[in-house]
């Protein structure tokens, strides 16, 4: 069973699953405690219309995948800004604008459509050293903003009104944090899948936070899951030879499932 | 302290504030009084630079809030009457408090020593010390209101602008919070601005009402001149009626 480990492509997926734990572990905390959850359903979607995109018009699917994605995740905070409205309505209405331009794309494209779909279904499997380079140079940027930010976007958490009064830049920090869980969620669309992302970004954070009233400590619980539900995900799939992506989701909310259970009556 | 020339405010619109003057002055302890909708949470934002006035001026400190929001902010205790704490985020007390820190300190540092003990001190002067490490978001409604003074303390404001933070308080609550705003206003010889709509329950100290009625200065008196005929004309209800309802009203 060990010879795997000898395998380039696994050795990459093991990398990319560590790499998506740590990097969605973190961003997960952010879109929870923001309350933006279905932003990676939007993210991922922009990446999928990109990619159908790049298909019809002959550019590279995949930079067009990351093109579409970062820019809904950098329109999200301005737009909410100046219409007033939620963050959550933005990210619906992007969703809903990119799922538009992605079918009208699938409608006009003669040949296969096969490299955009597998934006949304995800192949861990076949990950390459590039998308292992990109990924940590990403999960890497997360870590440093965290550190130098840490105690700003506590502050944005709390209640970004207040954070403002008190002179901190949270528009700043809130476009920032919405502009890189963009780009973690686009840049691990190949470990995961579009659709299957949405869990490992809520279920890590989310028992987290179950476990924990400590900020400090929702980061490193929500990442410890996402690599255990990564890891095992992967284990399970090359063991019973199933879909990575699916079990790694399942994992993901097994892990969700047993901390609720572990919650007193009062959620002690 | 604050310069306010005529300055008007619309959202869609819909005039907010329309020509308003005011000249607060250092250690003033104003009441903003008036009915729903007559501007007075547009004016605390625009005091402290959150919302930008359509015409007029003001000054803060001498500097404008408009260009110099930041600073202006960071001098500027400001309590928002819906900010009570969501049980979502998993913060302490004292990580609330220390929230007031941040803004101090500014970006790349981290708190030291110092802005702790100022947390600590803001903590024991408001009569949190022994909450700090419970989640702020399981605490009572009057708590809260304790949280969000200690946090405006452990910054050094030299303005306060409170923002109807007697809402949703049972009166025991009420009473204990106007009494530390008081005693916050005597010790740390502050500057501030009191929203409310509770006229019964005005803390003691405050030296000066403004009434503010659709967007404008309705009257503006020093202590005892204002009384229940202006605050009848105020709300356009009858005098008896008012009187039954907020007691015989003097400051």
């Amino acid at each position: 069973m060990w010879e795997i480990l000898s395998y380039n492509y696994f050795q990459n997926a093991l990398m990319g699953s560590i790499l998506a734990g740590v990097g969605l572990g973190i961003v997960g905390v952010w879109v929870v405690l923001l309350r933006i959850p279905f932003v990676g359903v939007a993210i991922s979607h922009a990446a999928f219309a990109g990619s159908v995109i790049g298909l019809l018009f002959g550019v590279d699917p995949v930079l067009m995948a990351i093109v579409f994605s970062l820019l809904a995740s950098i329109l999200i905070g301005p737009i909410a800004e100046k219409s007033g409205l939620e963050a959550n309505v933005i990210i619906g209405i992007i969703f809903s604008l990119v799922l538009g331009v992605a079918f009208l794309g699938l409608g006009l494209i003669t040949g296969p459509k096969t490299e955009a779909f597998n934006l949304i279904w995800g192949s861990i499997l076949t990950l390459s050293r590039i998308n292992i380079y990109l990924n940590a140079g990403i999960t890497f940027l997360v870590i440093l903003f965290l550190l130098f930010f840490g105690k700003e976007i506590k502050a944005v958490f709390y209640n970004r009104e207040v954070a403002a009064s008190c002179g901190i830049p949270e528009k700043f920090i809130f476009f920032s944090l919405l502009f890189l869980s963009g780009f973690v969620i686009c840049l691990n669309l190949n470990t995961i899948g579009g659709i299957l992302i949405f869990s490992l970004l809520i279920n890590p954070p989310s028992a987290a936070r179950i476990l924990t009233h400590s900020l400090s400590k929702m980061y490193m619980l929500s990442i410890l899951f996402g690599i255990v539900a990564c890891l095992s995900g992967l284990f399970f799939s090359y063991v019973f030879s199933v879909p990575a992506g699916a079990t790694i989701i399942i994992v993901s909310s097994l892990i969700f499932i047993i901390t609720l259970a572990s919650r007193g009556r009062n959620g002690s | 302290m604050i310069k306010i020339q005529k300055v008007s405010l619309s959202f869609s619109g819909k005039e907010v504030l329309s020509e308003v003057s005011l000249d607060i002055k250092k250690q003033d302890f104003v009441a903003i009084i008036g009915p729903n909708g007559a501007g007075k949470t547009s004016l605390l934002k625009i005091i402290n630079g959150l919302l930008i006035p359509d015409t007029g001026k003001i000054g803060v400190f001498d500097l404008d809030p408009v260009r110099n929001g930041l600073a202006v902010r960071r001098r500027i205790g400001f309590i928002f009457q819906n900010e009570f704490i969501t049980k979502n985020v998993p913060l302490s007390v004292k990580d609330v408090v220390s929230v007031g820190r941040i803004g101090v300190k500014g970006l790349f540092k981290n708190l030291d020593k110092k802005d702790f003990e100022s947390v600590r001190n803001a903590m024991d002067e408001v009569g949190i010390k022994d909450l700090e490490d419970r989640p702020a978001g399981f605490l009572s409604g009057g708590e809260q209101r304790k949280v969000s003074i200690a946090r405006e303390l452990a910054r050094d404001v030299e303005i306060l602008l409170l923002d109807e933070i007697l809402m949703n308080l049972d009166p025991a609550s009420q009473m204990e919070i106007n009494n530390l705003i008081t005693h916050i206003y005597k010790r740390h010889k502050l500057t501030i601005v009191f929203v409310t709509h509770l006229l019964r329950y005005l803390p003691e100290g405050i030296n000066r009402v403004v009434a503010l009625k659709d967007g404008k200065v309705f009257s503006d008196f020093s202590g005892l001149d204002f009384n229940s005929k202006d605050l009848s004309r105020l709300y356009d209800v009858d005098e008896e009626n008012l009187k039954k309802y907020v007691g015989n009203f003097k400051l």
